[in-house]
């Protein structure tokens, strides 16, 4: 946290600082406590107080259907993880999905973004449209619809691959095409990381782009030191967010496994699993200690992921040329997050 | 460029093709072996009282006669020359699996009226336009005021509340479910509106952590310059930050708009036999489960759910788009 | 905290919540005016008991578990809660009606929050072992209910551990409906409608219908599956399925191999039985051997799973119920002409008819038993219902109705309704949704192995048995 937390940190502003330090600090506390006031009543309303009363039911063997049955058991459904199989084929489900989806919907979104921002292309914004209207569509019929197209001897996919010639494989009733199959259907949920992409794409100067073009570089170099260190704040924030969506993935496992995994578990992800707990088989105390341990799981990576994001993610709010100048043929500069200009670009190793 | 977009696009939207042909299809199409892509029926010749179908049926002689078929058999099949029916059976030796049937483009428009008669569309339009346009509300004005208090202030713990709402983005909502469910009720909010609206006027971890980042992008300066002039930090909130991050706005105003259209397991468990009141995912959800074995009229049902929100998008997102470039150009 | 620093920050703070507040009484106003559906007849809201002597105790019924939710039911079921309220004014009787998959977590989430309904059903078997433990014992009730006509079988189906937790309602035995159409093409003869009649000259029994069913079976170029050349990758017309068993390998091995238990006689020890393993054996080279069977990519392709409507199964092993779902039904007909036929003998020389039961029952929470039973002597008196939920009724003397207003509904086919009678004679005992300790897991592992046997060609049937029990012992164990 430490680099972003720099970034975070106003500049002490001396007009201030003569009217007494102390006041102007407490005086700022209290504001910036009141606007951010509701997310703390919020929280402790809708999230803490149900968070610790699901802490709770994590050490019982609460089951919903007998609410009056329940017993402290400690941490014994902490103990059953670990020697439970099922679980164990989730996290591997989950985190194979994780490492396949999260770079393609990255890609795609980023590529996406990219061609409808593109000042060559006609109509741009009712390509944005076409591109973005796959989110209006509900998503458990979204998914029916994919699962339509997806059958193997009568799906359009598949008449599609025969046409060139690639055999179509039987892509939802195999356990090895079932992840590449919704990661196809993924991509039709990339609209909300599109626009965002856009709006930092359309935040990149275009001096920058003009001058890295008076020094000689290509599409490929301009894209590599002005367009990626420009967005790394909207890619940082969209890869957080894909990665918690890959680990909460839900919905249309759902739909498409008839709510249990099909095939062979082979999509029984952790939130599926977790459900399947839950409300399945009515385990409401263990579905509240895994529920607790997807939850640890994800903070951590997303600390891991705040802390590395000072060596790659720029988030300043002051403008100067990005440019690293002529030492652009070798490797790439690295942004870092810093307040100052010459700080903010470190040349290549 | 145009052309290369255009075909990455409608390789995107292909399965929005499959959407729309099935939904103008005649269930039996969707089962039978050779049907064509497009919406299509059977071409059929009534005789005696009877729709039979025609096929090409090819003979000896090398012509191809496109035939109604009265019985087939495995090696063999009786046929009815539609031209000339008053001739009779035609026995024609051969296997009547391996001919191909006459198809006739046709758009079954009933799907749709099938599914407007089944579903209460207005109905669910203005339920779903009132439960998601009052948390889009709440969710924008509460994230605004809380994304201003993280980016711009100072306090002690700012740093912990932060990651404590991050982490709340990460929370299944499982884990709450059940306390949450006991907190409704003892509210006497099962059954209404509330559990799906009030929540959001407490400020939403995506859109505090969007909003929050873009107004780190605006230049403190304007800030400090406002504040020279003496406006305190609620008129620049609404006079210097608010303006600068339109765009970001609009954006978070959308993604939660689109977010609270689509949201169905919790509708779903609090409206539970309270169809006046229930979204349209919900209805949809219902549609589907209640006709899953007619996957024509849920796609018929599916695209009527979609058209509105897609229109609006687009008109929104003109304005979207206008924001962004202001904002472009005011940097 | 210092006033004196707030009061400059407050005002700003009051627009968003005044504007919030403006809205909230807006949204109450908004869902409070919102009007009343007309197409929806307001069943419970018109009785305004007056002058009555007692204060009336409200009654929910619970519909959603097993069939009754569908759009064309609950008009009907409304009708019946009406006149119910109507007859007395002592209780008011609420139905709600929630869809089939989300029925059974909403009921727990509702029983966790303790905020249970009164009555729930329609129910089967399979779902009462997942609520048993929380349903009235009716036994004290009932004793003076004329139970006589029903079966004591079915009546015995419904008592767990010694607790009558349901009267049986309705009754749905399974037999073969085939497709006369498909028969007529290949040139064969229909299927037996008399238990002990022959076929061609040969019993009846699953290895007949395997000949007959491969026969049946043929692909796009004309070839059934007994010929060398047959195309299984592009077959057209498949001979047998067993439809809507959903992956429900306990299901399977009851329709093929006839009647047994996962759980020994000693209520602890897992085991896959010998008959249920030939059972199953029969099914999956049906499917991936012999093609006579559609395998699950297969079934999708068919009319959606509901694949006798598709017009490309010869033979289907499905219940009572399908009625609802074949011609005349949506959607233009594939199936013109079909009819029933009995079951055959199964490896372990009998015939079994995989059986549904349904009934109505009372949670156990309910605050007021007396008016839930109440309700429900009503609610299972009520023949409208059990039409409604196209249900054979198990009072006998109820049935011969229940078979002229389905001959209305097929005219002009002649369906042999007899079969479905002589069925009812060889139900599965014990069910195949019978319990199971830690019924829902065992039961939800039961369907992994149902998708793996539906979807992968080549397994060692036998190997994945003795896995599978290894899982389920697992599973039992966990149970205490």
């Amino acid at each position: 946290m430490s680099t972003t937390q720099a970034a975070i940190e106003p500049l002490p502003t001396s007009p201030r600082r003569r009217g007494g330090w102390r006041a102007v600090r407490e005086r700022e506390s209290l504001t910036g406590l009141v606007f951010v006031a509701p997310f703390i009543v919020g929280f402790i309303l809708f999230s803490a107080i149900p968070m610790v009363a699901s802490l709770v039911l994590s050490l019982t063997d609460f089951d919903p259907r007998e609410p009056d049955e329940i017993h402290f058991i400690g941490l014994a459904n902490y103990q059953q993880m670990l020697t439970d199989p099922v679980l164990h084929e989730s996290l591997g489900v989950t985190l194979r999905f994780a490492l396949l989806v999260v770079p393609l919907t990255l890609a795609a979104a980023l590529g996406v973004a990219m061609l409808v921002n593109s000042k060559l292309l006609a109509g741009r914004n009712v390509f944005r449209t076409l591109f973005y209207m796959p989110m209006q569509i509900p998503l458990v019929a979204s998914t029916i619809v994919w699962i339509g197209v997806l059958h193997a001897t009568t799906g359009w996919l598949n008449y599609g691959l025969e046409a060139v010639g690639l055999p179509g494989p039987n892509w939802l009733q195999s356990t090895f095409w079932v992840g590449p199959a919704l990661g196809l259907m993924g991509l039709w949920g990339i609209g909300n990381m599109m626009l965002i992409f856009l709006a930092g794409l359309q935040s990149v100067p275009t001096e920058l782009y003009d001058a890295a073009k008076v020094d000689g570089a290509g599409s490929w170099a301009s894209f590599r030191h002005v367009t990626l260190p420009m967005i790394s704040p909207v890619l940082f924030y969209n890869l957080i967010i894909a990665l918690i969506a890959a680990f909460q993935y839900f919905t249309q496992a759902f739909v498409v496994s008839n709510g249990r995994g099909d095939p062979d578990r082979a999509t029984l992800f952790f939130n599926l699993n977790l459900y399947r707990e839950a409300f399945g088989f009515f385990h409401m105390g263990y579905a509240s200690a895994l529920a607790w341990l997807l939850f640890v799981i994800v903070l951590g990576l997303t600390v891991v992921l705040f802390k590395t994001a000072g060596s790659w993610v720029f988030a300043g709010g002051e403008r100067c040329p990005r440019w690293p100048g002529r030492s652009a043929g070798r490797g790439p500069p690295r942004v870092r997050s810093a307040t100052t200009c010459g700080d903010s670009v470190r040349s290549p190793r | 460029m145009t052309l290369v977009a255009a075909t990455i696009v409608s390789a995107f939207l292909m399965p929005l093709a499959y959407m729309v042909a099935t939904a103008f299809k005649d269930p039996s199409q969707l089962t039978a072996v050779d049907a064509p892509l497009y919406p299509a029926a059977p071409e059929v010749f009534v005789y005696q009282g009877k729709e039979l179908k025609v096929y090409d049926v090819p003979t000896p002689d090398g012509t191809i006669h496109a035939w109604a078929l009265l019985q087939p058999h495995r090696e063999d099949a009786i046929f009815i020359d539609p031209a000339n029916p008053g001739a009779g059976e035609i026995t024609w030796i051969g296997r009547p699996r391996t001919l191909a049937q006459h198809w006739a483009f046709s758009l079954k428009v009933d799907n749709f009226t099938a599914a407007w008669e089944t579903i209460d569309f207005p109905r669910l339009f203005l339920n779903t336009f009132g439960i998601a346009g009052l948390s889009t509300v709440g969710a924008v004005l509460s994230g605004i005021c809380v994304a201003y208090g993280f980016s711009r202030f100072r306090f002690p713990g700012r740093n912990g509340l932060f990651i404590l709402m991050l982490a709340t983005i990460i929370l299944p909502f499982q884990v709450t479910l059940i306390p949450s469910y006991a907190l409704y009720l003892a509210l006497g909010w099962v059954g209404t509106w509330w559990p799906l609206i009030i929540p959001h006027f407490f400020a939403n971890a995506y859109n505090v952590f969007l909003l929050r980042q873009y107004f780190l992008t605006i230049p403190r300066e304007l800030d400090e310059a406002a504040m020279i002039d003496g406006a305190g930090p609620f008129r620049i909130l609404r006079s210097v930050i608010v303006p600068q991050a339109v765009p970001a706005i609009i954006a978070v105003t959308l993604f939660h708009f689109f977010w609270a259209w689509n949201e169905y397991f919790l509708p779903l468990i609090y409206l539970q036999g309270k169809p006046d009141l229930q979204p349209l995912a919900v209805g949809l959800a219902r549609f589907n489960a209640l006709y899953s074995q007619q996957p024509t009229l849920i796609q018929a049902a599916a695209i009527m759910a979609m058209l509105l929100p897609v229109v609006l998008f687009f008109l929104a997102q003109r304005a979207f788009m206008r924001g962004v470039v202001f904002g472009g150009v005011e940097k | 905290m210092n006033d004196n620093q707030r009061t400059g920050e407050w005002p700003w703070m009051r627009i968003p919540v005044a504007v919030a507040a403006v809205v909230l009484v807006g949204a109450a106003c908004g869902s409070g005016a919102s009007p009343t559906p007309s197409g929806t007849p307001a069943a419970t809201a018109t009785e305004a008991p007056s002058a009555t002597p007692c204060t009336p105790v409200e009654i929910e019924w619970y519909v959603g578990l097993g069939t009754g939710e569908n759009e064309e039911q609950i008009p009907q079921e409304e009708a019946v809660v009406a006149a119910f309220n109507d007859s007395q004014d002592c209780i008011d009787l609420k139905l709600t009606v929630v869809d089939n998959t989300e029925a059974a977590d909403t009921l727990a989430t509702r029983i966790a929050a303790n905020d249970a309904p009164d009555i729930i059903g329609p129910i089967g078997i399979r779902a009462l072992q997942s609520f048993g433990d929380q349903l009235l014992d009716l036994g004290p009730y009932i004793a003076d209910v004329d139970l006589s006509e029903i079966d004591q079988s079915l009546i015995d189906a419904y008592n767990v551990g010694g607790k009558q937790i349901g009267i049986p309602m309705a009754v749905y035995p399974s037999f073969i409906y085939y497709n006369k159409s498909l028969f007529d093409e290949a040139e064969l003869a229909y299927p037996p409608h008399e238990v002990g009649a022959q076929y061609e000259g040969q019993d009846w029994t699953w290895a007949t219908v395997r000949e007959l069913a491969m026969k049946l079976t043929v692909d796009t170029n004309g070839n059934d599956a007994t010929s060398a050349s047959f195309d299984p990758a592009n077959v057209d017309v498949y001979g047998l399925d067993a439809q809507f068993t959903e992956n429900d390998a306990r299901a399977w091995s009851t329709v093929f191999g006839g009647s047994g238990s996962v759980l020994a006689a000693d209520g602890t020890t897992a085991q896959w039985p010998d008959n249920w393993r030939t059972g199953l054996q029969y099914f999956y080279d049906g499917i991936w051997k012999d093609h006579f069977v559609p395998n699950q990519t297969a079934v999708q392709a068919l009319a959606a799973g509901n694949t006798f409507q598709s017009g490309r199964i010869a033979m289907d092993v499905v219940h009572q119920w399908y009625t609802c779902c074949v011609y005349p039904g949506e959607g233009t007909p594939a199936v013109t002409d079909w009819d029933i036929a009995v079951l055959p003998v199964g490896p372990d020389g009998n015939i079994t008819s995989k059986l549904h039961a349904d009934t109505i029952g009372i949670l156990d929470s309910t605050e007021n038993p007396d008016q839930a039973f109440e309700a429900l002597g009503f609610l299972s008196q009520s023949p409208e219902l059990i039409t409604t939920w196209g249900a054979m009724p198990a009072i006998e003397s109820q049935r011969a109705a229940f078979f002229e207003g389905l001959d209305e509904r097929f005219a002009p086919l002649e369906i042999d309704w007899n079969v479905s009678t002589l069925m009812l004679a060889y139900p599965d005992n014990p069910s195949h949704e019978a319990f199971m300790p830690n019924f829902l897991e065992a039961d939800s592992a039961n369907k992994d192995l149902g998708s793996k046997l539906w979807t992968t060609p080549g397994l060692d049937l036998d190997a994945e048995l003795d896995a599978q029990v290894e899982l389920l012992q697992g599973i039992f164990d966990s149970a205490n």
